[in-house]
């Protein structure tokens, strides 16, 4: 009992930390006011998209900066700053957010919508054993995955790229999860894994996917690596794939 | 190729994924893709190496999609393999190029009791010298061997010939017994420690984004 006590009050001592910091990062986020309009008019200025992600990579760097000069971060130990950081990463890109995710305006915004339609018809046509999925009878029990189909659809709810990430990552392992406890026999590989994401995605069907997918290559693509990288092509790649399907049974 | 020199090797150390052997000298992380036809038991291989058992029921590991699993070579160098499965169906071939992208190492595999698996993987060979990084070392494994005696289709000598006509490693191993199946992987590791020791640094392992520091520290 005294344990699960202590337990919460560790939780709720993170959870008032977390939160001072992201106030503080607020307040020395609106110090740098000028700084951060100066930024953003200059970016929806930028139309290559090397040119934009140096320059947002170069505005997070001096801020980060700044920030280390700053009195008030003075006392903050690591773990802080790095919350901090994340902070600030997390307001400069949802301030930025629709001109990043959409440098061309309304064409990207048409060409998501149709993508969306076509999966939307994919999706009255599409089952477990449809002959692009085949997915196997014993992984079908869990089907139609919705732990997973929800983790995806909530994509667009996280604005920086890392975050977009690490919810397609949430997304891969939950299916893994879910695959590995369906067939005590062996171990889920992609041979089985993508079937399942490809009927996954077009379940859940989550808005935006194709403006998604450029914005985190260019805006994360070169410092993505690891296990994460893995999940992430996987994801790509079973995009692509239905982007040539068609809807015969 | 002498059958089983250590049937189980280093293997059955370190439990699942990411074993560091962390030396000092330096560290090398590659990536290597998995390509073989669905069945041929591309990713037991993978799993055999990293946890050195075959399906049994040991720690678990909830996927066999990516692996990793750090190896040394004698000059000091540690190989880091980051294993990348792909799946298998021909369904799916059109989407291979995404994974195989830059790898500076591929395995094919097929099964030796299955004839088109074999053809599956001269398929694969040729993609890959034509289509990937063109310093890509890639090893022919023909899988299943302790079916040899029962199944055999594919005679040792026409895996060894395709490999050696078209410059790769050749190995024929036992996923389940755990036959050569290490031998697979430290050649490898060795071939690309050899190939990059020449200091070509062209072989960069990722362009983990170095800290770019701020110009203008402008007024503020």
């Amino acid at each position: 009992h005294l344990q699960r006590l202590l337990s919460r009050i560790k939780r709720d001592k993170e959870v008032c930390g977390n939160h001072m910091t992201r106030i503080c990062v607020k307040l020395f986020i609106e110090k740098k006011e000028s700084s951060v309009v100066r930024f953003m008019s200059d970016f929806n200025k930028l139309t290559v998209s090397d040119e934009k992600t140096d320059h947002v990579e170069q505005f997070l760097q001096y801020l980060y900066q700044a920030m280390n000069q700053d009195p008030v971060w003075q006392a903050a130990n690591e773990c802080q700053i790095e919350d901090a950081q994340l902070a600030i990463e997390r307001y400069i890109m949802s301030r930025i957010y629709t001109h990043a995710m959409f440098p061309n305006g309304d064409g990207d915004i048409m060409r998501d919508q149709l993508f969306q339609e076509h999966i939307k018809k994919l999706s009255n046509v599409i089952t477990p054993s449809h002959k692009d999925l085949r997915i196997p009878r014993m992984y079908q029990f869990e089907c139609p995955w919705t732990a997973a189909q929800k983790e995806i659809y909530m994509i667009n709810a996280y604005k920086t790229p890392k975050d977009k990430v690490k919810c397609v990552f949430r997304c891969a392992t939950t299916i893994m999860n879910l695959l590995s406890m369906a067939n005590e026999k062996a171990v889920p590989a992609a041979d089985d894994f993508i079937p399942v994401i490809i009927f996954v995605i077009i379940k859940a069907n989550p808005p935006c996917l194709l403006s998604t997918i450029q914005y985190i290559q260019s805006f994360y693509g070169n410092r993505i690596g690891g296990e994460e990288q893995y999940w992430w092509i996987q994801f790509c790649s079973a995009v692509e794939f239905i982007k040539n399907m068609d809807y015969n049974e | 190729m002498s059958s089983a020199k250590r049937p189980n090797g280093r293997a059955s150390g370190p439990p699942v994924g990411g074993a560091r052997n962390g030396p000092e000298g330096k560290s090398k992380q590659i990536k290597l893709v998995l390509l073989g036809e669905s069945g041929v038991g591309k990713s037991s291989i993978a799993l055999r190496f990293v946890r050195g058992e075959f399906n049994e029921n040991g720690e678990a590991t909830i996927g066999a999609a990516y692996l990793t699993k750090t190896i040394n070579v004698q000059n000091s160098t540690a190989i880091k393999f980051d294993i990348w499965d792909t799946a298998g169906q021909e369904r799916y071939h059109s989407l291979a190029p995404m994974y195989y992208r830059g790898a500076p190492a591929a395995v094919v595999v097929y099964d030796i009791t299955s004839q088109t698996s074999f053809s599956r993987a001269q398929a694969w060979v040729k993609e890959l010298t034509q289509q990937a990084n063109s310093q890509i070392v890639i090893a022919l494994v023909g899988n299943k061997a302790d079916m040899a005696s029962e199944g055999r289709v594919i005679p040792t000598e026409d895996g060894k010939e395709f490999a050696s006509n078209n410059g790769l490693m050749f190995t024929e191993v036992s996923a389940k017994t755990g036959m050569n199946v290490d031998d697979v992987f430290t050649n490898l590791a060795a071939k690309i420690a050899a190939q990059s020791s020449p200091e070509s640094n062209s072989t960069t392992v990722r362009p983990t984004n170095v800290e770019r520091t701020e110009k203008g520290g402008c007024a503020c």
